[in-house]
């Protein structure tokens, strides 16, 4: 069996085109689920220790807080207050105080998060910085061992898995924090590691096959890996759906976003990183 | 035949050094560097405070010092007063003119020789510029880092917290962490204080009108009192001792069993303070903690032996707080707390648990699912995937790398991704023996093949750990380091310890089988 990738090219570009569109308009439009971790905040979980003292009695006693409350399995409470513009460090400190004074012996905190307002743009030039110097330096990489085209294409991809998968969070509404930049910093990792693999062959099979045309050869390259490309996303999936089944709640999204991101590194391997590379000319020995 | 030795010695090496963290009971027959995986906040529950210095407050505290510092030195009478005018601070440092250009070279001069090599002395004209230089700037400011960190260590360890960690975090943060602490709410309120304690006198020439309209006439500052903040106190800005003086502090009762401070002052401490009370008599005198007055008693009769007294309507707690305050020594800049995570103990045991079994069966999903696939050579690829495991375990362990709650689900991942290094020789071996090699030849051509590949997926992966640790803060700086144990023992285990086990599995077979069951 032989599937024809290079025939179908034009459709996935389009599919690839129509997918960044959305993503960019959700991210402009509806934009993401910050957590506390980038808007700064406060963020509680807590448990009553008397079944007394219920959700709605909460929300009025820290009405004046505007807080988000949202029940867990009937037993634990969700807390979130926002950081009003412009408000500082030693008020958020003093407003975590009071919150805590109001509350009192009545509940048990099983986990507190405080993040100020400074921090919170660090993490995010911070994490931003992260992504592009790693693309830049993964595309040196493939250039020193391979050639200009492949680093090319594999940045492209690699953009285009970022634009997707900032979309996946923006459209799903997961949130934001610090544990979604290492999901998309391994999705990258992930699909980084399927596209070298590909490339190789094509590599290969370049030097191997002088004469065969450029679209024929990347066609077989991408075929005889088809089978090892869907196999390793396989194994790896069943890992995340392990975390996701029985890793409990904290682990959730963590697995979904993992699972789409492994989805998508594989689709855009297929799809378009291989694909891309007809329009580099790989056969020349100076790129 | 060496070399295949060693790969097995360094894989059960490897997965020996996991075997305190897997049966922490086991972990007193091993040495000392042999420990269980540190386990991060949110597995063992605790707090953790990141704390920011802000040294601007410092740098400014040190301009006015240099401005005292020059002032005095041109109006030296020994040595001859320079005239000057127009001095005053600039953001970083101080300016004036000189009055005469004869002298200019010579308050040069005289400036350096008692500044030293800290300042930049720079002139224009009449006017001179002193600043410090940058060198010098990065030296108070490390030096201000490591004091705080010194006397925050000291306040949390007057409150008695068990294995506290307090670690300097790029530059200018310290991170403390607080095992087992489930309501930080109390170190945070200890940290957050300045506690620079001084001592003033009362400057009683002050009208009410003056105190009213809140004009202090020059030289004296108008301070609120700690527990009465609308009343407001008059006090000289020279500072008559200061609590660097002190020697030590405890909470006590006074007569009227109140909770009150008494200090000790040290040597020269004691002296100032008793020329102060010897000089001052019937006169008040101000206690200010942070810009606040905490009391202003009169001076009865002079108070030579170094020992005070100081109230100001604490509570028990109140007292025994600002003892150990004082004990600690202020901070040399004022400290913010600008991140705080707590995990109560509870949760964190529940996390465990369900991480535990979560990753568990996802490696199980694995380890079947390569059964299923290539039979034999699945069998060794679980093997191999086993070692890694333990190997990923045994070596963080060994670097005290912490294992926090993404860590676990990092680890799952390399190894989802490790079966990607097995798979990709196997595929190989596989094509070999269908074009009709002989299976010796195809295991080898397959492992030899595929080495590059494997290499080059596996480098550029470490490529994006390391960056993760480079740019990260917290949990993730923790999985990146996970992750790259990860490249590294699936390194090991794939390229070199399944070949060598197929090989030792293919030995004895008759070249005629050629063919394995893979499927």
């Amino acid at each position: 069996m032989k599937l024809h990738f290079m025939k179908y090219r034009k459709l996935s570009y389009w599919v690839s085109g129509i997918c960044v569109l959305l993503s960019i308009l959700s991210i402009c439009f509806k934009g993401f689920n910050y957590g506390i971790d980038f808007s700064g905040g406060i963020a509680m979980e807590i448990t009553p220790t008397t079944p007394e003292y219920t959700v709605d009695k909460m929300r009025s006693d820290l009405e004046a807080f505007k807080p988000e409350l949202q029940s867990v399995d009937n037993k634990a409470v969700l807390l979130r207050v926002g950081l009003p513009k412009g408000s500082t460090d030693e008020q958020l400190n003093a407003r975590v105080a009071e919150i805590k004074n109001i509350l009192g012996n009545r509940v048990e905190y099983s986990q507190v998060q405080v993040v100020g307002p400074k921090i919170g743009g660090e993490l995010i030039r911070g994490g931003i910085l992260a992504i592009l110097v790693s693309f830049v330096l993964m595309s040196v990489y493939i250039w020193i061992q391979y050639r200009g085209g492949y680093a090319v294409g594999s940045f492209v991809s690699l953009v285009l898995d970022l634009i997707l998968m900032f979309g996946f969070f923006s459209i799903a509404g997961l949130e934001f924090n610090q544990t979604a930049i290492a999901v998309i910093l391994m999705g990258v990792g992930y699909s980084i590691n399927d596209k070298v693999v590909n490339y190789d062959r094509i590599d290969e099979n370049i030097k191997k096959y002088h004469k065969m045309p450029m679209t024929d050869l990347i066609d077989l390259s991408v075929n005889e890996m088809l089978y090892r490309t869907i196999m390793t996303s396989v194994s790896t999936i069943l890992a995340m759906v392990g975390i996701y089944v029985f890793g409990g709640q904290m682990l959730q999204e963590f697995a979904i976003a993992m699972t789409f991101s492994i989805i998508m590194g594989t689709l855009t391997s297929i799809y378009i990183s291989n694909v891309i590379l007809y329009h580099f000319n790989l056969r020349e020995t100076d790129y | 035949m060496l070399k295949k030795l060693a790969v097995v010695f360094i894989a059960l090496f490897g997965m020996l050094l996991a075997v305190p963290t897997l049966v922490p009971s086991s972990a007193k027959y091993f040495p000392s560097w042999i420990k269980p995986i540190p386990l991060g906040l949110d597995l063992k529950g605790g707090a953790q405070l990141l704390l920011e210095v802000d040294t601007n407050v410092m740098l400014k505290e040190k301009n006015a010092q240099l401005y005292d510092e020059v002032r005095s030195a041109l109006i030296d009478r020994d040595k001859g007063v320079i005239r000057f005018s127009d001095l005053h601070n600039t953001a970083d440092g101080v300016i004036l003119n000189i009055r005469d250009d004869g002298m200019l070279s010579k308050a040069k001069g005289r400036l350096r020789s008692v500044l030293g090599n800290n300042v930049d002395i720079d002139s224009n004209g009449k006017t001179l510029t002193i600043v410090y230089t940058a060198k010098a700037r990065e030296e108070m400011i490390s030096d201000a880092m490591s004091r705080s960190i010194e006397i925050v260590r000291r306040r949390i360890d007057a409150l008695g917290t068990k294995e506290p960690s307090i670690q300097s975090q790029g530059g200018k943060y310290i991170l403390v962490q607080l095992p087992g602490v489930d309501n930080p709410e109390h170190i945070k309120e200890l940290i957050g204080q300045t506690a620079k304690m001084t001592f003033h006198l009362v400057n009683e020439n002050v009208t009410s009108e003056q105190l009213a309209s809140n004009h202090a006439p020059s030289g004296t500052q108008f301070l609120p009192y700690m527990d009465n903040p609308e009343q407001m106190v008059p006090v000289y800005s020279r500072v008559e001792v200061s609590g660097d003086s002190l020697k030590n502090s405890e909470a006590s009762f006074d007569q009227n069993n109140m909770p009150v401070v008494t200090t000790e002052f040290d040597a020269s401490g004691a002296r100032r303070f008793a020329k102060l009370t010897t000089e001052h008599v019937n006169e008040r005198f101000a206690i200010v903690l942070d810009g606040k007055v905490l009391s202003a008693p009169t001076i009865r009769e002079p108070i030579p032996g170094g020992r005070g007294q100081i109230s100001g309507g604490f509570t028990l707690q109140g007292a025994k707080d600002l003892a150990v305050l004082l004990r600690s020594g202020a901070l040399p800049a004022p400290l913010t707390v600008i991140e705080e995570r707590t995990v109560g103990a509870g949760l964190g045991a529940d996390t465990i648990a369900t991480g535990k079994i979560g990753s568990a069966v996802g490696v199980m999903f694995v380890l079947v699912f390569m059964l299923l696939l290539y039979g034999i050579f699945g069998l060794v690829a679980d093997i191999v995937l086993i070692v890694n495991l333990l190997m990923i375990v045994g070596v963080s362990a060994l670097f005290g790398a912490t294992l926090t709650l993404p860590g676990i689900a990092g680890i799952v991942l390399t190894l989802g991704m490790a079966v990607d290094a097995n798979i990709l020789p196997f595929e190989r071996i596989r094509d070999e023996v269908k074009s009709g090699a002989s299976t010796l030849r195809a295991v080898d051509y397959g492992f030899t093949r595929s080495t590059k590949t494997v290499l080059d997926g596996e480098l550029t992966n470490l490529i994006c750990a390391l960056i993760l640790f480079q740019f990260g803060a917290g949990p993730i700086r923790g999985f990146a380091v996970t992750l790259s144990i990860g490249v590294m023992t699936t390194l090991f285990t794939c390229l070199l310890l399944s070949r060598i086990m197929i090989d030792w599995y293919m030995k004895g077979k008759s070249k005629k089988i050629g063919y394995i069951r893979m499927k």
